[in-house]
C-alpha cells in the first residue's frame, strides 16, 4: 500500500533567537574549533570592553580585625596596633588567591542536542573554558569535574603553569555518557573539594527536580559558593517544532509520538513549571541562577556573570564592613577606646 | 447456497480492519532526536471522521479481497437436492450377572429394573442380544443370524422380558473376564445382518454389563485376550441396599480336627460395612446349641478369627448372623463320621511286650474323630469275628507261623478282596506260608554288631503307601537301621517291590494276588529288628495301610461350587447315585470318575459300596468379597470402557460426511481464492500509481 509522504520534523530558524548584536555571534564562535582559542577570544573580547564597564573586578581584599584571646596564634597578632595602642587584636586575612573555583561541566547526551546548529555541550564547554582562561588571568585556582551518570573527569582547583591547557584539554573530550545525573556529581564535588571555593555548574538542569534541592543545600552548607549556568536550546524553550513526529529521548532512547501542535502548550506549561521550582530552590539556597540560551553571545553571558559576581561580592563586602564596624563600637566604645582602623 | 464452516464468517469481520485503517492517519515515519521527553506525552492517533475516508476504491478493494477470504474459508458449496437418510444399527449385548452375590437384597430385582431401561434405550434398527454369566455364560437370546428370520425390536423385547421372568441368580462365583471375552467373541462372530457398506461411518458394538461388580470378580482371563476396538463396554453396576459383607472361612480341616469344640473360624468384616457385631454357631437339633453362640466383633475391613464350639458331630452348617447379606452365611461341613475298624493280629507276642509287634501297632493307631483302629489278638475273638463276614476283622497282621485253619480262614479273607499284612519274624513261617507267598527262598540274617546294619536304600514314593511320605522333609529313612531280616531271593517275578534294603534284598513288597492284598516286610518293627517301630514313618505307614484297608469314611478337600469333585473308585458292582443337598439325584456311571454338578452349596452325599460318602460344597469365597470394585479396573485389561454413539450422533457424522462429500466435489472456496488474488493485484497496481503520483506531486512541491 502507498505512504502518505510526511514532512520532517524541524524547529523554526533558530536565527530568530539571536536577538543580541553585541559580542560575537555564538554559531560564528563556535565554528572555530579549538577550544583556548576561543575562550581566548571570549575572554579578550571581554576585557577589551571591560573598561566602559561600570563593574569592577569580583576579587576584593578583605581584612578584619577580633580581639586577641588567649590560644590565638601570636604571629597573626597586629603588632603595629599593639606598639600604638597597647591593645592585641588579630589580624585576619583572605588568602591571596581568594577564589578556588570548580567548573563543574554536564556531558550526558542530553548536552549534545542543539537545534541551532551547535550544541549546549559546544557551548557550555566553550563558556567553561572562558571563565577558565578569566579566572587563569585573575590567577585564580580553577578545577574541573565533567560528569554525565556519573563522573566521568575530574581536576583539582591549581593555579600553575600548564594547568590551564590541562583544563582545555579535560573539557575537549567529547560527549559519551548516556543519562544525566546531577545529584551523583555535586554529591561527588562536596565530598572532593573540601577546600571552601566556588563552584560553577554548567548544565541543562533537564532532570527530576525532586533530590536537587537536598544535593545543592548540601553543597551550599559545606561553604561553597554555587553558581548555575543553566544552558538551554532554544528548542527546549519555544517547542517550536512544525510537525508530528516520533520524539526519541536523546538519553533513555525512549520513543513517543509527539504532535507539537497540541502538545507545545502542555510543554511549556510543565518545563515553565519546572524552571520556577528550580528557581525556587536555587533562591532558597542563596545560589546564583543564570539561564543561558545557546544563541546568546558568551561575552555577554561572561560579562552577566561577573556582573552578579561583583554585585554579590560588594553586597558582602558591604554587609561584612557594617558588622565588623558594629562589631567593634560594640568592643571599644563602651571602653572609650578608638576604633583600630 | 450452504456452507461447511460457518464460523469462518466471523473472519468477515475482518474487514473492519482496511476501514480502520483508512481512518487512521498513519504514524509519523519521521523520527526526532530531543534533549528530554520529561515533560512530554504521547498524542492519541488522529482518527480523521468518515467524511474524510480517502481512497474509496483501493478501501473497496481491500475490504473485498477480505470478504472473499472469509467466504472461502466458509467453503461454501450448493447443497443437492436430494439426500438419502441412512439406516443405522448398532448390536447391543446386554451381559447379565447371575452370579451368587446377585442374591443379596434387592440386587436382582435392581438388575432386571436396569435391563428394562436399557431395552427402552435401543433404536428400531439396533440388533440385540442378552447374555447371562456367573461361572459360566449363558447366551439367553443371540444376535439374529442371516440365514434366520429377523424378528422386531419389540418382539426381541418381549422374548428378553419373558427370559428375565425365568432367571434368576445362581450360587456360583463370578468369572466376568471370560464372560466378556464370550460376548466380545460372540459379537466378532455374529456379523452385522445389515448391509452399512453405503454408509462412511462403521458402527461399533456395545456391551452393557448389568452387574454388582463386587472385589471378588474374576478378570485374570482378560490378561491373554486382546479386546477388539470396535467392541465399547458400560458398566451399569447395581448398589445394594445395605452395604458390606461377612462371611466365615474354617481354619482347619474339620475332618482332621481332634477336638469338637474347637474349630478355628475366621470372620471377615468387608470395607464399609454398616455393622460390626455377629454371632457364629453351628446349627444342630439339640436346643442348647444356640447358647454355644461366638460373639465376633469385626470392624469393616479386618477379621476376627476364633474357636466356635461344635457339640454335635452331626452338624454340618455354620451359621452367621448379625449379617445383612445373608447368602454366603450359611457354611458347610461334612458330618463327622468315625469309623471303627478291627484288625486281626496273629502273632506270638502280647499287646504288652516291648519287645514285640502288637505293642508298637497299637499305639501307632491313634483315635481320631474319624477313625478308630482295633487290635484284636485272642484266636477265639477272631475266629467269632471271621464267622460272620459283617463283622470280620478288616485287614490282618500276621507274624507267626499259621495251622491250616489260619490258613483258610486268611485265604477266604483275601478271596473276599481284604487286605493282609504279613511280617516275616522266622524262616519256618515262611515255608508255613507257601501258599500265599509261593515257593520263595529265605535266609535269616542277623547281625550281632549293632553297628552292622542295613538300611532301606531304594523305595518307590510312587506307590500309595509311601506317598504321603514323599516330599522332601519326610522322605529321609536312612535313620532307621535294620539289624535283622529274611533275605528273600526271590520274591515272584510278578511281586511288586516297593522297598529294598540297601543290598538289594526285598523289604517291603506285594506278592502277585488275584483278589485282596497282600502285602509282605521282610523285618519286624520290633527293636530286635529295627527302628522302624520307634521311627516318626511308623504311624504314618500304618495309619496309611488301615486306609488301605478300609477307605475314606468322607471325601477330603474342600469344595466350592462348580468344582469338579474326583470320585473314589468303586470297589463292587454296586448303582452308584450322589444325592444334592436340595434332594436331586444324581446317577453315576460305575466308571464316572468326576462329579461336576456342584452348583449348590450343602452337603452331597456320595452312594457307593454300600455306604455313605457325604462331601460339604460352599459358596467360593470370592464371591463373599462383595467389596465394590471400580470400573477403571477393567481398562487395565485393555477392555474399552464408554458408549458409542447415539443414532442421533451417527446421523449428525453421517450428513457432515455427506456435505464434506458434495463440498469436496464442488470446491467453490478455489474460486474465491483466485478471485482474491485478482483483486489483490488490481489493488497493487492502484495503490502502486497512487504512490508514484504522491511522490512526483512532492518533488514537484518541493
Amino acid at each position: 500500500m502507498p505512504t502518505q509522504a510526511t514532512k520532517q520534523t524541524q524547529p523554526v530558524s533558530a536565527s530568530n533567537f539571536a536577538g543580541s548584536d553585541s559580542g560575537l555571534d555564538p554559531r560564528t564562535l563556535l565554528s572555530i574549533k579549538n577550544l583556548e582559542l576561543r575562550a581566548r577570544i571570549v575572554v579578550e573580547g571581554f576585557m577589551a570592553g571591560l573598561h566602559r564597564s561600570p563593574y569592577h573586578g569580583f576579587s576584593v581584599e578583605f581584612t578584619d580585625y577580633r580581639q586577641y584571646t588567649p590560644g590565638d596564634d601570636p604571629r597573626y597578632l597586629d603588632w603595629k596596633l599593639l606598639a600604638r595602642t597597647d591593645r592585641m587584636f588579630i589580624k585576619r586575612f583572605e588568602d591571596e588567591t581568594n577564589l578556588r573555583c570548580t567548573l563543574v561541566v554536564d556531558q550526558s547526551r542530553s548536552m549534545g542536542y542543539g537545534s541551532v546548529g551547535h550544541s549546549k555541550i559546544d557551548y557550555a564547554k566553550t563558556l567553561a573554558a572562558a571563565l577558565a582562561f578569566f579566572l587563569a588571568r585573575q590567577r585564580d585556582a580553577t578545577g574541573l569535574l565533567t560528569f554525565d551518570e556519573g563522573v566521568s573527569e575530574y581536576i583539582p582547583a591549581r593555579y600553575r603553569p600548564g594547568h590551564l591547557r590541562r583544563l582545555m584539554v579535560g573539557l575537549e573530550r567529547t560527549v559519551s555518557g548516556s543519562t544525566t545525573d546531577v545529584n551523583t556529581a555535586l554529591e561527588r564535588v562536596a565530598n572532593i573539594v573540601s577546600k571552601r571555593g566556588m563552584v560553577v555548574l554548567i548544565s541543562d538542569l533537564l532532570t527530576p527536580i525532586d533530590t536537587l534541592h537536598k544535593q545543592l543545600g548540601y553543597l551550599h552548607s559545606r561553604g561553597h559558593d554555587v553558581v548555575i549556568l543553566r544552558i538551554l536550546d532554544p528548542a527546549e524553550t519555544e517547542f517550536n517544532f512544525q510537525n508530528e513526529a516520533l520524539f526519541e529521548d536523546s538519553e533513555s532512547l525512549k520513543q513517543l509520538y509527539i504532535d507539537p501542535q497540541s502538545t507545545r502548550a502542555e510543554y511549556l506549561k510543565r518545563f515553565d513549571e519546572h524552571a520556577a521550582q528550580l528557581k525556587q530552590i536555587c533562591d532558597d539556597q542563596v545560589i546564583e541562577l543564570h539561564t543561558l540560551s545557546t544563541v546568546q553571545p558568551l561575552e555577554k553571558a561572561l560579562l552577566d556573570f561577573v556582573a552578579s559576581r561583583s554585585r554579590k561580592t560588594n553586597q558582602l563586602g558591604r554587609r561584612q564592613s557594617q558588622r565588623n564596624r558594629s562589631e567593634q563600637n560594640r568592643r571599644v566604645q563602651p571602653a572609650g577606646e578608638v576604633s583600630p582602623s | 447456497m450452504s456452507f461447511l464452516a460457518w464460523m469462518f464468517g466471523l473472519g468477515g469481520l475482518a474487514i473492519a480492519f482496511p476501514l480502520l485503517f483508512h481512518l487512521i492517519r498513519r504514524m509519523p515515519r519521521g523520527k526526532q532526536t530531543f534533549s528530554s521527553l520529561m515533560f512530554l506525552r504521547q498524542s492519541p492517533p488522529r482518527i480523521t471522521r468518515k467524511s474524510r475516508l480517502e481512497n474509496w476504491l483501493l478501501l473497496l478493494l481491500r475490504s473485498l479481497a477480505v470478504v472473499l477470504l472469509a467466504l472461502a474459508f466458509m467453503r461454501p458449496f450448493i447443497p443437492l437436492a436430494t439426500q438419502v437418510t441412512p439406516s443405522i444399527a448398532k448390536r447391543v449385548a446386554i451381559l447379565l450377572d447371575t452370579s451368587a452375590s446377585m442374591q443379596r437384597s434387592d440386587q436382582w430385582p435392581q438388575a432386571v429394573r436396569k435391563v428394562e431401561e436399557l431395552l427402552n434405550t435401543l433404536a428400531e434398527d439396533d440388533d440385540i442380544a442378552l447374555l447371562t454369566f456367573d461361572a459360566r455364560v449363558n447366551i439367553v437370546l443371540p444376535f439374529e443370524q442371516p440365514a434366520q428370520q429377523s424378528l422386531t425390536l419389540a418382539r426381541k423385547k418381549d422374548l428378553i422380558r419373558d427370559e428375565l421372568r425365568q432367571l434368576k441368580p445362581t450360587w456360583s462365583k463370578t468369572d466376568l473376564g471370560n464372560a466378556l471375552i464370550a460376548t466380545a467373541e460372540h459379537l466378532e462372530d455374529s456379523e452385522v445382518r445389515r448391509d452399512l457398506s453405503d454408509l462412511d461411518i462403521q458402527i461399533g458394538s456395545q456391551i452393557f454389563v448389568v452387574t454388582d461388580l463386587q472385589e471378588g470378580v474374576e478378570l485374570a482371563p482378560l490378561t491373554n485376550y486382546r479386546w477388539p476396538k470396535n467392541v465399547l463396554v458400560e458398566i451399569h453396576r447395581l448398589q445394594p441396599e445395605t452395604p458390606g459383607n461377612a462371611y466365615a472361612l474354617l481354619l482347619e480341616d474339620q475332618n482332621s480336627s481332634s477336638d469338637l469344640r474347637g474349630t478355628r473360624v475366621r470372620l471377615i468384616n468387608s470395607k464399609g460395612a454398616e455393622t460390626h457385631q455377629f454371632s457364629v454357631r453351628w446349627l444342630s437339633d439339640d436346643s442348647s446349641a444356640s447358647d454355644q453362640a461366638v460373639t465376633f466383633n469385626v470392624p469393616p475391613g479386618s477379621n476376627q478369627t476364633l474357636p466356635v464350639p461344635r457339640l454335635d458331630a452331626n452338624s454340618t452348617e455354620l451359621l452367621v448372623s448379625g449379617d445383612a447379606a445373608t447368602f454366603d452365611n450359611r457354611l458347610f461341613v461334612a458330618p463327622l463320621v468315625q469309623q471303627q475298624i478291627t484288625v486281626g493280629y496273629l502273632g506270638d507276642d502280647d499287646a504288652d511286650d516291648v519287645d514285640g509287634l502288637q505293642y508298637y501297632m497299637t499305639r501307632a493307631f491313634v483315635e481320631t474323630p474319624t477313625r478308630k483302629i482295633t487290635v484284636i489278638d485272642d484266636p477265639d475273638e477272631l475266629a467269632q469275628l471271621a464267622t460272620d463276614p459283617q463283622t470280620e476283622a478288616d485287614w490282618w497282621v500276621v507274624s507267626r507261623k499259621l495251622e491250616p485253619p489260619e490258613m483258610e480262614l486268611l485265604n477266604e479273607h483275601i478271596a473276599r478282596g481284604n487286605q493282609v499284612l504279613i511280617v516275616l519274624t522266622s524262616v519256618e513261617m515262611t515255608r508255613s506260608l507257601e501258599s500265599l507267598l509261593g515257593s520263595i527262598e529265605v535266609n535269616e540274617v542277623s547281625r550281632e554288631n549293632p553297628r552292622d546294619y542295613r538300611m532301606l536304600g531304594q523305595i518307590d514314593f510312587q506307590h500309595p503307601l509311601f506317598k504321603p511320605l514323599s516330599g522332601p522333609q519326610y522322605n529321609d529313612f536312612t535313620k532307621i537301621r535294620f539289624w535283622r531280616h529274611r533275605a528273600v531271593l526271590n520274591p515272584g517275578e510278578t511281586s511288586e517291590v516297593i522297598a529294598r534294603f540297601d543290598n538289594g534284598d526285598p523289604a517291603i513288597w506285594f506278592p502277585a494276588s488275584e483278589t485282596g492284598t497282600l502285602l509282605v516286610f521282610a523285618s519286624g518293627w520290633n527293636p530286635d529288628d529295627s527302628q522302624l517301630g520307634l521311627s516318626t514313618k511308623f504311624v504314618p505307614l500304618m495309619m496309611e495301610l488301615s486306609r488301605q484297608a478300609v477307605g475314606e469314611s468322607s471325601l477330603a478337600g474342600s469344595w466350592s461350587v462348580d468344582d469338579a469333585i474326583e470320585l473314589p473308585q468303586p470297589t463292587t458292582a454296586q448303582p452308584r447315585k450322589i444325592v444334592a443337598p436340595d434332594g436331586r439325584e444324581y446317577r453315576l456311571q460305575q466308571d464316572e470318575a468326576v462329579f461336576n454338578q456342584t452348583d449348590h452349596p450343602g452337603v452331597y452325599q456320595l452312594h457307593q459300596d454300600g455306604q455313605q460318602l457325604p462331601f460339604a460344597v460352599n459358596l467360593h469365597e470370592m464371591e463373599s468379597r462383595t467389596a465394590p470394585l471400580d470400573p477403571e479396573h477393567l481398562a487395565a485389561y485393555q477392555v474399552r470402557l464408554g458408549n458409542q454413539p447415539t443414532h442421533q450422533d451417527v446421523r449428525e457424522r453421517l450428513q457432515r460426511a455427506s456435505i464434506v462429500q458434495i463440498e469436496n466435489r464442488q470446491k467453490i472456496w478455489k474460486w474465491a481464492i483466485v478471485v482474491v488474488l485478482f483483486v489483490l493485484i488490481f489493488e497493487t497496481i492502484l495503490a502502486g500509481r497512487r504512490q508514484v503520483n504522491q511522490q512526483q506531486l512532492a518533488e514537484v512541491t518541493a
